[in-house]
This record gives C-alpha cells, structure tokens and sequence, in this order.
C-alpha cells in the first residue's frame, strides 16, 4: 500500500509535536494525567487531518523516572499490507514518555 | 415458503452481518488476556533480564489465542511490565474508530514485584 510509508512518516512528525511538550515539563503526579490526555486527544485529531480513511489508536504512557523498570510489548493481528504502528521514545531529567500509534484502514 | 418470510430471512442475514459488535465478545477478550497473563507471570518476580520476554510472551499468547475464538475483527495486543517501586505512571489512550462495532479492554494483574 503505497500510502503507508508516507504515513508512516507524517504521523512521526506530527507525534514528534509531543515531544516538545514533553521536554519542557518535569513529573508532577497532579499534572501528568491531563498531560496524557491531551497528548493523546491532540494526536488524534492532527491524524484525522491526514486521512478519514483508517482508524487509530493511540496511546501514551508517562513514567516518572525512578530505580523501577518499565517493558512495553505490542503485538498485532491486522493485514500487513493496509495497517500499520509506529512508536516513540522521548525521555527529559524527570520522566519517560512512550506513545504508540496503531493505523487500520477501514 | 412465501415471499414475505424469504425476504425476512435475507434481511436477518444482512443485518446479522452488519452487527459485528465489539461488546459482544468483550467478555470472551477479557477472559483470554486474564489467562494469558495468569499463565506466563504466575509464581515470576520481577527481573530486568527476563522482563522484555515475559511482555513479548504474554501479548503473543493472547494474539494467538483471540483469533482461534473471536472472528472478524482486527486487534492489537500492548502488555506494559512495570516494576513496583516508587514511581508514579499514567497511561492514557485515545481512538478514532466506530464506536458501534469497535472496542478495547485494559486487563490488569500485579503480584507482589510487579504490574502488567
């Protein structure tokens, strides 16, 4: 499917928004749910501007950094030729931040 | 069989295969990720070496398994290992999907080392 790997890297773009946001707050246990929230809603929304076509899901995870470790596994039963994911990784002093994409096309 | 009840049947049919709906396999999807989870992290603590396997193990058990009972549908699998310690973690999720055939459950298990 031609369209997927331009999706591929419009939808990267438009997750790497998050990043700045990211990077310029610390963890705060009051904030960091809204955070996540409107992280997650804005992405939504910037992705149905690219195309109505597919579906998405996307979530976002805010881990605050600590001696703890954090696995995150994702796999996927779709048609390899339309569907597709991508994930991102951004980290600043206080948190790790772990957003996945899942496009399906409808 | 008259006119009127053969178009019944068709109609039921067409309807029936319109009527693909998440919320009635919802149980059967919780049921599977329960025992999956159960399956692969039971009597296991917590270990940074094994933890990416047992993430990568649970959400192949459950992508196995759904298919087997629960037809029609895509899915996507994500299994989250978190070590119990002091941090805090939020996680949220947003979609843009049908909202009349689609869905998604958040199946979660902990013992005394860890979250899943």
């Amino acid at each position: 499917f031609f369209f997927s790997s331009r999706r591929r890297h419009t939808r990267c773009r438009e997750v790497s928004w998050a990043r700045r946001w990211v990077q310029e707050t610390a963890y705060n246990a009051t904030d960091v749910q809204g955070c996540t929230n409107a992280i997650t809603k804005e992405i939504i929304s910037k992705l149905k501007e690219i195309s109505t076509n597919f579906k998405y899901i996307v979530t976002c995870a805010i881990m605050q950094k600590c001696e703890g470790g954090l696995h995150v596994a994702s796999t996927c039963f779709w048609s390899t030729s339309t569907d597709g994911n991508c994930a991102l990784r951004w980290e600043n002093e206080t948190l790790y931040c772990i957003i996945t994409v899942s496009y399906t096309h409808l | 069989v008259s006119t009127q009840s053969t178009w019944d049947l068709r109609k039921r049919s067409i309807m029936a295969a319109d009527q693909v709906s998440f919320s009635k396999v919802k149980q059967q999807v919780e049921d599977i990720a329960k025992a999956c989870i159960e399956e692969e992290l039971k009597n296991k603590n917590y270990s940074a070496k094994d933890g990416p396997s047992w993430a990568h193990n649970v959400s192949e058990k459950i992508i196995k398994a759904i298919p087997e009972k629960v037809k029609d549908f895509k899915f996507t699998v994500t299994c989250i290992l978190l070590n119990k310690s002091e941090s805090g973690m939020h996680m949220s999720s947003s979609c843009f999907w049908n909202a009349a055939s689609d869905g998604s459950i958040v199946e979660k298990w902990e013992n005394d080392t860890m979250h899943c």
